[in-house]
């Protein structure tokens, strides 16, 4: 039973990011439900949960849309090392804001990856492109990011009930 | 995590038709059914927002058209008139209409790829329905790309908006080839006019069939601006492109 929900849940959020919010771009800018559910996993310490959730949409990512298999995994395996090595620091200040400034910055790493990566594989470089949609991505989920990592928090208290997924008590507060 | 690095290393020495092409396929058949719905829920979410903002807009065009539609009427009688006579031209020296020739395929869209990325879309149908690398999408007679990769099952267009995209194209009024090539923000360039057929505001741009790649008479837009000055040797400008991009649910592609 736990895993037909994880599977389920799994392939809801692949859904809503690759099918809904491409078509739902303000001003050139998506949610990044990767980055997000990274840094909120992060956050609520249950990090290993959250990297292996974010791998797999990072994979459904490039091959849904085309770009070399792996790209955006590299991403946020480079996100997840930032977060390790700044990891006292950012534990000592905790605070809503200071999330979604955390999502504002792994969002900016996680295109210029993608930005770099794509246009070597495809031979174009469009900085153009990436001026254009860098910063609408960086601040629609900078908008978006505590809404989402409330709601995120409140879905891994319903998977925890249920004996889904294994949480350890946080140590961290978030105000 | 193992896994990833060596599905990762697989990924570049084996080639794409035999490990990433079929993967596609398997991922695509799995999550198009969802995608889809989502793809065509948000798109019409985004699609009432617009609308919403548009209304103003729509009030001023709508007294300008209404001028427009009664000079466009009158025009079209004299049109019909000539078709004819051209028709009966035709005949007589043996020419066919090209766009005659043409197969069309319905396809529906599935999803789109982000513009930080690229500007694609995502069809329904692909190398089962007769479809191949290569072959023109449009709606209506307006021209909306190029498909640049073919599944048994789905296929991508890559939007002439793109950077990637570069089009063989003419003034219909002057004749005068081009290049035309997509611009980041959902624009188009056009380059390499000769002088001496001078750009001006409002004249279309058509596809001139050259390299054979795309049907001669696709609607691709209108010069909105000069971009270059006099001493230059050819002449750009930008193009505003008839179709809306934005909001896009069935397409056809002409089977070249």
């Amino acid at each position: 039973m736990p895993y037909i929900i994880f599977f389920f849940l799994t392939y809801l959020v692949i859904g809503f990011q690759i099918g809904l919010f491409p078509a739902i771009e303000i001003v050139g800018g998506m949610i990044n439900l990767i980055v997000i559910i990274l840094i909120s996993t992060f956050f609520l310490e249950i990090e290993k949960e959250g990297l292996i959730f974010s791998i797999v949409l990072a994979i459904a990512f490039d091959i849904y849309f085309y770009l070399p298999i792996g790209l955006s995994v590299v991403a946020v395996l480079i996100i997840y090392a930032l977060l390790n090595i700044f990891r006292q620091k950012i534990i000592e200040k905790t605070n809503y804001f200071f999330i979604a400034s955390i999502i504002f910055a792994a969002v900016v790493i996680f295109d210029l990856i993608l930005f770099i990566g794509n246009s070597i594989a495809s031979g174009h470089f469009v900085f153009e492109r990436l001026f254009l949609s860098l910063l609408p991505d960086a601040l629609i989920n900078f908008i978006i990011a505590i809404p989402l990592f409330i709601i995120i928090q409140y879905l891994i208290k319903i998977l925890a009930v249920y004996r889904i997924i294994d949480v350890k008590k946080s140590k961290i507060k978030v105000e | 995590m193992v896994f990833i690095v060596i599905f990762a290393l697989l990924n570049i020495i084996i080639p794409d038709k035999y490990l990433s092409s079929p993967l596609r396929n398997i991922f695509y058949q799995i999550i198009s059914p969802l995608t889809s719905s989502l793809y065509k829920g948000g798109d019409s979410t985004s699609g009432f927002f617009s609308q919403i903002s548009e209304i103003k807009r729509l009030s001023d065009e709508k007294s300008s058209l209404e001028k427009e539609v009664a000079e466009l009427i009158n025009e079209n009688s004299k049109l019909r008139e000539l078709e004819r006579e051209n028709e009966i031209l035709k005949n007589q020296l043996g020419l066919k209409e090209e766009q005659k020739d043409l197969e069309f395929i319905a396809a529906d869209v599935i999803g789109r790829g982000p513009t930080n990325i690229s500007n694609t879309l995502l069809l329904n149908k692909g190398s089962d329905d007769g479809l191949a690398d290569g072959m023109p999408v449009v709606t209506g007679s307006m021209l909306l790309g190029k498909l640049t990769d073919v599944s048994s099952d789905h296929s991508r267009v890559l939007l002439i908006v793109d950077p990637a995209s570069v089009v063989n194209v003419m003034v219909q009024e002057t004749r005068a080839a081009g290049v035309l090539k997509g611009e980041a923000g959902f624009n188009l360039k056009i380059e390499s006019v000769p002088q001496e057929a001078p750009l001006k505001k409002g004249q279309r741009i058509i596809t001139s069939g050259l390299g054979g790649t795309l049907p001669k008479g696709l609607i691709v837009g209108e010069v909105d601006s000069l971009v270059s000055s006099e001493s230059e040797i050819f002449q750009s400008a930008r193009i505003k492109p008839y179709a809306d991009f934005n909001h896009l649910e069935l397409v056809f592609i002409i089977k070249t």
